[in-house]
């Protein structure tokens, strides 16, 4: 049986990533950050010995190692990670002009761009011993510098645009011990990431989640070049 | 065009140093600022620099600070009629290896002093360039970009870059409207002088301070070649 990892699981696009992966007969290890929501705890239920919830903080040094310890008491190696967990911010048409507000951006970028860092790290003793050795990292078109049309929403975008270096350069780093890397940017989603569900966004969670497990568990070009796909397939230039 | 008022940010930087020194025997007025662990050593290196004593302006500030950011505004409103460029060099490299101790500390403070103090700096700055030429200038690491290899272990520094040349092109967005223009100079840090010799820096000084280059973005390497993100 496969192992998985996946940050941010409490709902949104994780949550899904997260049914996908045990309606497809793997283990998950499912990170929690949110106390009192209620979904993942009723999906893992439904899949007791497959399904282990740890709390986690990808923002933490602590929590994270933490996690990591509770995953390796449970798995004796992890296949997959999926980094999926981030946060927007409500503060996302402040401009240069108008004045920027740095502490935001300081939280945003140790959670978007750091975690995934932090995380990776934290579970090499787990994935070396796994047959996948596969890194999946959500991202986003935010990340995009080339594509960049934005005026403001600087933390976001910038932590998103370190995150895909951070993912170019643990690839160069980390493939020639047999690792791979999928780098996703999901599409715009009926989620959570701006504290309630957004209803006017185009895409359910659910649609995208079978299209990027596909991605993330299928063999592909990707396996030996780093690209930013969308969950249509479409390449993203950085 | 004749000289002009320049701000330089990270002077403490090498390349820096080299841009500095040719834009004062040039005739421009020249602000430099000390955003290193260095302080009087890195100034007293600009003591011999010659030229016109007159215009050249030093201080020492903590680029992470808004009130020590803003002595720099201060100081600048207060020597130059206006700013006509900006050239922010300020630089800091951490090796960030993933099985062998990695601190995200050390990956944080990278963003707050390659990303965020740029940003601060340049808003700081801002008001006082408005009747000026309005060039906002960066210097630049290759492990910064995509395309460019053997930054495996820099990984913390070269998401900093990234992050930074996000930060450039939002900015190039909204005030490139406004008349502003951007140059992203990107060095090559494991040369010696970041790849900068006499020459490779008169003609990088030149490209940067080219005004009649109405171009809204541009990154080049110290071989004038274009870079991509
Ligand atoms: N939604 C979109 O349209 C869109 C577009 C492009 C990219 N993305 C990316 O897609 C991924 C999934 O986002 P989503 O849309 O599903 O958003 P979401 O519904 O907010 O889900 C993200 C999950 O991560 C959790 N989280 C927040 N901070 C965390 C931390 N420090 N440690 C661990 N978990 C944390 C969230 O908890 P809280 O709910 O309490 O914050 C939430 O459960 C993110 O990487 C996002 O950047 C989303």
């Amino acid at each position: 049986m496969h192992t998985a990892f996946v940050t941010g699981a409490d709902r949104g696009l994780g949550l899904e990533l997260t049914r996908g992966l045990l309606e497809r007969g793997w283990r998950v290890i499912a990170g929690r950050y949110l106390e009192n929501w209620h979904e993942l705890t009723e999906l893992a239920g439904r899949h007791e010995g497959r399904a282990v919830v740890v709390p986690l903080d990808i923002g933490s040094d602590r929590s994270v190692r933490d996690a990591a310890n509770l995953a390796g008491a449970s798995a004796d190696a992890i296949d997959l990670v999926i980094h999926n967990a981030a946060v927007s911010t409500s503060l996302k048409d402040l401009t240069i002009a108008g004045g920027l507000n740095y502490e935001d951006m300081i939280r945003i970028y140790n959670i978007n761009a750091i975690g995934m860092l932090r995380v990776t790290e934290a579970l090499l003793y787990l994935t070396d011993a796994g047959t996948m050795k596969r890194q999946c990292i959500v991202s986003s078109e935010a990340g995009s510098i080339e594509r960049c049309s934005r005026e403001a929403w600087y933390g976001y975008c910038m932590s998103k645009a370190a995150l895909n270096m951070g993912a170019v350069r643990l690839h160069e780093n980390l493939h020639a011990d047999g690792y791979t890397f999928r780098l996703l940017h999901p599409g715009w989603m009926k989620t959570y990431m701006s504290g309630s569900k957004n209803e006017e966004a185009e895409l359910e969670a659910d649609v995208v989640a079978e299209a990027a497990l596909r991605y993330f568990i299928g063999p592909g070009e990707e396996d030996h070049r780093l690209v930013m796909k969308d969950w249509a397939g479409g390449e993203w230039p950085w | 065009m004749s000289a002009g008022f320049v701000v330089v940010v990270g002077a403490e930087h090498k390349a820096a140093e080299r841009l500095c020194r040719l834009w004062l025997s040039e005739g421009w007025t020249v602000l430099a600022s000390f955003t290193g662990e260095g302080g009087g050593e890195d100034r007293s290196r600009y003591e011999d620099f010659g030229g016109d004593s007159r215009k050249l302006h030093t201080i020492a500030i903590d680029p992470r600070d808004s009130e020590s950011v803003q002595s720099l505004s201060e100081l600048a409103a207060s020597v130059m009629e206006r700013i006509d460029m900006v050239v922010v060099a300020i630089d800091r490299r951490r090796e960030t290896r993933l099985r062998d101790g990695m601190s995200c500390e050390d990956v944080l403070a990278m963003y707050e002093y390659n990303a965020l103090a740029p940003l601060r700096t340049i808003e700081a700055l801002l008001p006082l360039m408005e009747d000026g030429m309005k060039r906002l200038c960066f210097l630049s690491d290759v492990r910064g970009s995509f395309a460019a290899g053997h930054g495996s272990d820099y990984a913390g520094y070269g998401m900093s870059l990234a992050a930074k040349h996000m930060s450039v092109k939002i900015m190039s967005n909204s005030l490139g409207p406004r008349g502003y223009t951007f140059r992203i100079l990107t060095l090559n840090g494991e040369r010696e002088g970041f790849g900068l010799t006499e020459e490779a820096a008169l003609r990088a000084s030149r490209w940067l301070a080219d005004f009649t280059d109405e171009s809204l973005l541009k990154l080049e390497n110290e071989l004038a070649e274009p870079v991509p993100f």
